[in-house]
């Protein structure tokens, strides 16, 4: 046999050995033998198999030429399991498709299991490998299940965009934060720190039959299963009640109070995204409301721009409504002299007053508007949020949640020192110095 | 191996000391010196330059000489056999540890159900292919690649500076003194590239240019080294350092420029992958060359693949049979220390030897 041909036999061998070695590789990652997950959500289930886990996907085949003119349904699949990999394991066996997760876009926990701590489910996604880290994670209040089957938008039709896109309002509002998971999981495996999640709720307004997009929703329990494509008829116990419409809360929701659930808002769209949930130890403590979210938000440098309301009848007999813009990063020094760490903070604003009740010329007197004096209100205003919201962080959640630690690590020359000071019991101790100046410029298209 | 200019021969101990920085000493160093990494990163680096000036200083009386040339100038042709035989195992028992590294997280990320074994084969022949290109082909493939993985890595850089967090560098000296500097100058391992100079001036077109090529490659080496330090200790905490995946990889998942731009790191993964296959076959052929020298064999080509099923066996053994992380971080450390020992040993006795000589002829 010549030389060439003994080399030809040699690739034809080698070519048919890889061909076998990597197919099954490329069977089982094939796109046609993927079904691809785009929001996971994890409620409590009394029982052995203590998680409902439930998986959204997109209904690809509705995809039409016409692109995204028309709203392409979510398919809903729930499973009751005793860990996440374990629930892929079971649906991978029932839908015959293998489950892939790096499409998904949100991570969905109730409250319920939330406050029991989601420590071993956050570790066991983001040792997933297809889990991106730029998944966000919700804490929702109420049900994950029905969170998700409500996460419609009219806006966009097609909802992985809209998962994409929500948290995007966090520049602009300062009411919510794009917390993703793999920043989630850093801190939570940080001790001298908690831990915040974005803060989902069900708009009780919105009963989930009148939702949009209204989700076929099919229930997998181990080995006996359920399926129905009548969503209502399939709703965890908790939430089948809750089928009726509801009336919004009675009241004003201040910013201060308004959180996911309770917001003014009446819409389509079933969940709301406002405010943060507060995790200690991996497990949900506490809610911020929309302002604290501001506070937080401003002190991190988060909030591009967002807008303050002055109803001060010494500067202006009406509201004001103030656009104010980060001027620059905000300046955070910890002195850890005593066992009583203190913690100066330095936010810069400018801002232009946006909207006011009655369109007036600014200069002209005596009507002037006093911007130096709005300025000053501004300043006054925020300093107070920020203060209250600090002393809510120190005196009710008791931890760390804006990362203040990190500038603390600063005085300390070794990692055993500063293990030493032990910030988490030093934190709640804290007193704060918050310095916030404002520049407020006056900038209305069109004055009387 | 036919004769190299000068820009090739600096991507050379780049391409060397990549492969093992990307994949194996990033994750020791963030995982060992925690905080104090930058540091370590700075105080090896200087370290390493002042290696490689030495080693320059000592080749400058034996310009174009092949090392085991030199060794055999000391101590006969025994030693040269011995010495190269050291070399050839570490060169080969790094390259597999590199291999076994990449195939791993290879299996972890895209193929889960093929055997690692058959990912290392392909590794191997890739590098087989590499040691029979005429005219110097996988040294002038390197000379490409080497630019774009540097433009890769200050990309993942650039990419995540919206991630980092700055004050992951304190406390500035980490586990303290000892661990940044004494135990930290064992992650020395790094710049596998210096011992690689080591064998360069015989393949050079222009060896009176050792020097500065020797130099340049080695502070192009630290620039990375320092890139990849700084991009894992300032994105992550030690949860994700002492992970499976080389925290680099992990690193590039977090890039995203809006919503058009993601997933960057299957686009990293092929140039790393292609990176590794030139790094393979930089130390297949130099292995080659050390067989060449210590036998009598005037064509390396036909032990080519006889070399490469040694490479894959050496790969799956480890693999199989070792516990990778031990491997890497005792093994490997104290290995390179016993080489670069060795190496600057007979350096240093060469010169002895010559200036004696060169007295009793002068006498």
């Amino acid at each position: 046999m010549s030389k060439k041909m003994l080399k030809f036999y040699a690739i034809v061998i080698l070519v048919l050995v890889f061909l076998y070695a990597f197919s099954a590789s490329y069977t089982s990652d094939s796109v046609d033998n993927i079904s691809y997950v785009i929001a996971l959500a994890v409620d409590e289930n009394e029982g052995e198999k203590n998680l409902q886990i439930t998986f959204e996907f997109m209904d690809t085949s509705t995809f039409s030429k016409e692109g995204s003119s028309e709203t392409k349904s979510a398919i809903i699949d729930t499973v009751n399991a005793s860990s996440i990999n374990s629930a892929i394991n079971i649906l991978n066996a029932y839908i015959g498709k293998q489950i892939n997760l790096s499409h998904c876009k949100v991570v969905v926990f109730s409250d319920k299991i939330a406050k029991k701590g989601i420590n071993a489910e956050v570790s066991e996604l983001m040792n997933n490998i297809q889990v991106r880290p730029s998944t966000n994670i919700i804490i929702c209040k109420g049900n994950a299940l029905e969170y998700i089957q409500k996460s419609t938008s009219q806006l966009e039709k097609i909802l992985t965009k809209y998962y994409d896109i929500f948290p995007n309002s966090s520049e602009y509002t300062g009411y919510t934060s794009n917390i993703m998971i793999g920043e989630f999981y850093n801190y939570l495996t940080t001790k001298e720190c908690g831990n915040l999640a974005i803060l989902g709720g069900l708009n009780p307004t919105i009963s989930p039959s009148n939702s949009s997009g209204n989700p076929s929703s099919k229930t997998t329990g181990g080995s006996s299963s359920s399926s129905s494509s009548d969503s209502s008829s399939n709703k965890p116990t908790s939430s089948s009640s809750e089928n009726k419409p509801k009336e919004k809360p009675d009241n004003n929701s201040s910013l201060s109070e308004m959180i996911a659930g309770n917001a003014p808002i009446l819409g389509e769209r079933g969940t709301e995204n406002i405010g943060l949930a507060v995790i200690k130890d991996g497990i949900y403590i506490g809610d911020l409301s929309a302002l604290d979210t501001l506070c937080h938000t401003l002190i991190n440098g988060e909030v591009n721009s967002f807008l303050l309301t002055i109803n001060n009848t010494e500067i202006y007999e009406h509201y004001l409504d103030i656009e104010l813009f980060e001027n620059m990063s905000p300046k955070i020094k910890v002195d850890i002299e005593d066992d009583n760490p203190k913690i100066n903070i330095e936010i810069k604003l400018i801002g232009r007053i946006s909207g006011i009740k009655d369109g007036i010329n600014y200069s002209d007197e005596p009507n002037s508007l006093d911007l130096d004096k709005i300025s000053k209100v501004a300043e006054q205003t925020i300093q107070k949020h920020i203060e209250n919201y600090l002393n809510k962080t120190t005196t009710k959640f008791k931890c760390d949640i804006d990362y203040f630690y990190n500038h603390a690590k600063r005085k300390f020359l070794y990692i055993q020192d500063w293990k030493n000071y032990d910030w988490s019991s030093k934190y709640p101790s804290s007193r704060f110095n918050v310095n916030v100046k404002a520049k407020v410029y006056y900038s209305l298209l069109h004055s009387d | 191996m036919e004769k190299i200019n000068n820009k090739e021969a600096i991507s050379l101990p780049i391409s060397c000391s990549l492969g093992i920085t990307v994949l194996v000493s990033s994750q020791i160093i963030a995982s060992h010196c925690l905080s104090s990494s930058l540091i370590n990163t700075g105080y090896i680096s200087i370290l390493a330059l002042v290696l490689t000036f030495i080693i320059c200083k000592l080749y400058k009386r034996f310009i174009g000489i092949s090392f085991l040339d030199i060794t055999e100038f000391l101590g006969g042709k025994i030693l040269k056999f011995l010495v190269g035989i050291t070399f050839l195992f570490y060169f080969t028992f790094t390259a597999s540890i590199v291999l076994c590294k990449t195939v791993n997280c290879l299996q972890i990320v895209y193929y889960p159900m093929t055997h690692p074994n058959y990912t290392v084969l392909l590794f191997a022949i890739t590098a087989g292919i590499a040691c029979n290109l005429k005219n110097n082909g996988f040294l002038r493939a390197t000379f490409i690649l080497v630019p774009i993985v540097i433009i890769a890595i200050i990309f993942i850089f650039v990419g995540n500076l919206k991630n980092f967090n700055y004050e992951n560098i304190f406390p500035i000296m980490g586990n303290g003194w000892n661990t940044t500097f004494l135990e930290g100058s064992t992650n020395l391992f790094t710049f596998g590239g210096i011992t690689y100079i080591l064998f360069l001036p015989q393949n050079l077109k222009r060896p009176d240019k050792f020097m500065s090529v020797s130099i340049i490659s080695t502070i192009i080496s630290s620039a990375l080294l320092t890139f990849i330090t700084a991009t894992i200790i300032l994105m992550f905490n030690r949860n994700v350092t002492s992970g499976q995946l080389f925290p680099l990889y992990i690193a590039v998942r977090y890039i995203e420029f809006g919503t058009f731009f993601q997933r960057l790191d299957s686009a990293f993964l092929l140039i790393l992958n292609i990176a590794i296959c030139s790094f393979l076959g930089i130390y297949a052929n130099l292995c080659l060359e050390i067989i060449k020298e210590i036998s009598s064999i005037s064509d390396t080509k036909p032990i080519s693949f006889p070399f490469v099923l040694l490479l894959y066996a050496c790969t799956i053994l480890i693999d199989a049979k070792f516990e990778l992380e031990f491997m890497q971080n005792q093994f490997l450390k104290v290995f390179f220390f016993v080489i670069l020992t060795l190496g600057l040993a007979i350096l240093i006795l060469a010169n002895l030897k010559k200036s004696l000589k060169g007295e009793i002829r002068n006498e």
